[in-house]
């Protein structure tokens, strides 16, 4: 369906989203990372427009990836930092909305600690949104660049087995990998300790594993998440050598899945806490660094998709 | 006080059985006749009810803060306050100061005083003076008295003045940081959840204490299927207990929050289908006593935050009759059952003489069109609070400003 437009106004989570809407997104996210290789990247597509960044959590790579691809397509970008400026005193995440909107921007990119807040935000600005993270939510952008990098390895995402490893209840990326990979027919796995994998997570369509053996076996794509420090020692995990030693990903582990597994992490890496470090370097089998390219690619199409019938409108006058 | 002539009216009192036309006479505040050939004074100020229901004044064993516009509204005469942060009511001029705020309302605010200092959960308060102030049970409001041993105390050293203890019903070391319940929903929407059994649990600890100390309990909401067994089995076993609920829990699941409507966020928090429906059998069975509103009105900006910043509560008063009606309608029990969840099982609780339409008891009445439609809205609620869930819902069932009668 070559001419099928982007159906919401929004970007706020895969869940629910139709699948031709997501491979019309991956689809423009091709062509963006065929683009970003030459040497002139910058295109002027969206000249004259305005991308607010409002970082609610410390993000360097995230904020970094969606600001570059703002700029290579032509907006005028402006970054805040949340937790540096004068908005988070006493103001209500409402009224911030509001302050913004005054701003007049044309699409607002927001991460946020708290499940849902994205979701108020954009219910009370005129633009596009276009969620950056929310707390354990969704991390939709993430979703589509995981798998467009799995569409470059492996020329496909249907029928494939993806194990989606570590601690999944406090994970949005590994939410909206799940209902991306679901909906685009993947088999998803989730590999976890129990404290950290309730099981209404198979309510979602996935299957439960709470070793790395039965959930690695004959997988095609093996994504490791970070942990975060305050979940081990003691709180979700008894010590972080435990967890690499029966969670990390190390040769041994690797060996259940296909030999040609592409291992994937969102970053940052907790090198030798969830994933040995020699697997994290191996460039054959590490589709890591290729995330963070496809991530830029990912966000252009995104910013190029949404604002489309506003730059439509524009140009009837 | 002159003699005020109800007459033409439908008496409905499940107290008294009374459930059919006839008049009431009420003289110095407290009901001097029901019948049909009541003679009054001359001078009586004379009330038609157009045939409408003339019951007792709802009781409401759970507000959290003291609003009597909203109550009338509602059919409410009386209504408990909890202790909460900002009003502990843990001391006798506290509590004192809640009665004498009632001169001149419209409806009646009870203080339920609180069992712990400051609602700290480690020092007993004077439950002794506090009753004398006519204080008819304690407990620390939606904070749970954790300790064991404390709560044990608590209930050992009030079964000496047959005092009713209210307890929260959640473990908090379980619900700490968490605005939802377990579930497939909590999980996709990833909201901090806790497992429902965090009711259960708690339940199960007081009832043994209670057991241990043959104390009254009161557990003012349940809103699980697991909690009801264990209650069913308690008052099997002739334990002293008793429960409630409120409306959100027999006319809402989890599926309200939609995508993060923090306007149903409660505490406990909105339960499964399967919950709701096991909360609905349990008002029909008799397992839970009474329903009650849980009203807490709370702003804007206190709602209007990320799910799991904002306030937990609903406004209820208003709609309190309205949506328990609805359980008639659906067949779950009889009216006149139900206006005995509403009227003389929390007055009989609660250890109150009002409650009934007995002769002597006080005149604290209120006149019921349980068929009247209309709609909850912004606009509809008196409250200067708005914060339900059931926007938008169209319902039956109103009442007028009912009367307060005379308790001294």
């Amino acid at each position: 369906m070559d001419d099928w437009r982007y159906s919401q106004k929004h970007l706020l989570g895969i869940e629910g989203m139709h699948a031709l809407d997501i491979n019309l997104l991956l689809d423009e996210a091709e062509v963006y990372a065929e683009h970003n290789r030459q040497t002139q990247k910058r295109k002027a597509i969206l000249k004259g427009l305005t991308q607010i960044n409002m970082f609610f959590e410390n993000s360097t790579r995230t904020l970094m990836s969606f600001d570059l691809a703002g700029k290579r397509l032509g907006a005028d970008t402006i970054s805040l930092p949340v937790s540096s400026s004068s908005i988070k005193k006493g103001e209500t995440l409402l009224d911030t909305a509001l302050t913004l909107n005054a701003m007049r921007p044309d699409v607002i990119v927001i991460r946020h600690g708290s499940s849902g807040a994205v979701k108020l935000i954009a219910d009370n600005v005129d633009c596009a949104v276009i969620n950056a993270g929310d707390g354990r939510h969704e991390h939709p952008t993430q979703a589509l660049l995981d798998a467009l990098t799995i569409r470059h390895r492996k020329g496909k995402i249907e029928g494939l087995i993806v194990a989606i490893c570590g601690d999944i209840l406090h994970s949005r990326v590994a939410r909206s990998n799940i209902h991306l990979l679901l909906t685009l027919g993947a088999i998803v796995r989730l590999v976890g300790p129990p404290t950290l994998l309730p099981p209404h997570f198979a309510d979602l369509g996935a299957s439960i594993h709470h070793d790395m053996e039965s959930g690695l076996k004959d997988a095609d794509i093996v994504m490791m998440l970070r942990l975060q420090q305050e979940r081990m020692d003691g709180a979700f995990l008894p010590s972080t050598r435990e967890y690499f030693r029966t969670f990390g990903l190390t040769d041994d582990k690797l060996a259940h899945a296909k030999p040609d597994a592409v291992i994937m992490h969102p970053g940052p890496m907790n090198r030798g806490v969830e994933i040995d470090t020699h697997i994290a370097d191996d460039l054959k089998r590490s589709g890591i660094a290729e995330q963070v390219e496809m991530g830029v690619a990912v966000r252009m199409a995104c910013l190029d998709v949404l604002t489309r019938d506003l730059r439509a409108e524009a140009a009837d006058g | 006080m002159a003699d005020r002539l109800y007459q033409n009216a439908h008496l409905l009192c499940p107290a008294t059985g009374l459930d059919g036309p006839g008049s009431l006479l009420a003289r110095d505040g407290k009901i001097a006749a029901t019948g049909d050939d009541i003679i009054a004074a001359s001078d009586a100020e004379t009330i038609d009810c157009h045939g409408k229901i003339l019951c007792p004044g709802l009781i409401d064993m759970q507000v959290f803060a003291a609003d009597p516009e909203a109550a009338a509204k509602g059919g409410v005469t009386t209504a408990l306050l909890h202790p909460r942060r900002g009003a502990e009511l843990d001391s006798p001029s506290k509590v004192r100061a809640i009665f004498a705020g009632n001169r001149g309302q419209t409806a009646r605010t009870i203080p339920m005083g609180a069992a712990t200092r400051d609602l700290a959960g480690h020092e007993m308060t004077e439950i002794g003076l506090m009753g004398e102030a006519g204080v008819p049970a304690f407990g620390d409001g939606r904070k749970t008295i954790a300790d064991t041993a404390v709560f044990m105390r608590i209930l050992t050293y009030a079964s000496s003045f047959n005092t009713l203890i209210l307890n929260a019903a959640e473990e908090p070391r379980l619900t700490e940081g968490t605005c939802a319940t377990m579930t497939d929903l909590s999980v996709r929407l990833g909201l901090p959840a806790a497992p429902t059994f965090a009711e259960a649990m708690m339940i199960q600890r007081d009832l043994r204490l209670i057991e241990a100390t043959g104390a009254r309990l009161h557990i003012p909401i349940i809103s699980c299927a697991e909690s009801v067994a264990l209650i069913a089995d308690a008052k099997a076993r002739g334990l002293t207990v008793t429960c409630g609920t409120t409306p959100a829990y027999f006319a809402l699941n989890e599926i309200a929050i939609g995508e993060y409507a923090t306007f149903a966020k409660l505490r406990p928090p909105l339960r499964t289908e399967d919950d709701r429906m096991a909360i609905t059998k349990a008002i029909g069975d008799g397992v839970i006593d009474i329903i009650c509103s849980g009203h807490h009105p709370l702003t804007e900006e206190e709602k209007r935050l990320p799910y799991d910043q904002a306030e937990a509560g609903m406004v209820g008063l208003e709609t309190l009759l309205a949506l328990s009606l609805n359980l008639v309608r659906d067949g779950v029990l009889s009216q006149s059952a139900l206006l005995a969840m509403l009227t003389q099982k929390p007055a009989d609780i609660l250890q109150l003489s009002t409650g009934r339409l007995s002769i002597g008891a006080p005149a604290d009445l209120a006149l019921l069109d349980v068929n009247a439609p209309w709609k909850v809205s912004k606009e509809s609620l008196v409250s200067a609070a708005k914060n339900t869930p059931f926007d938008g819902l169209p319902v039956q069932g109103t009442a007028t400003q009912p009367w307060l009668g005379r308790w001294a």
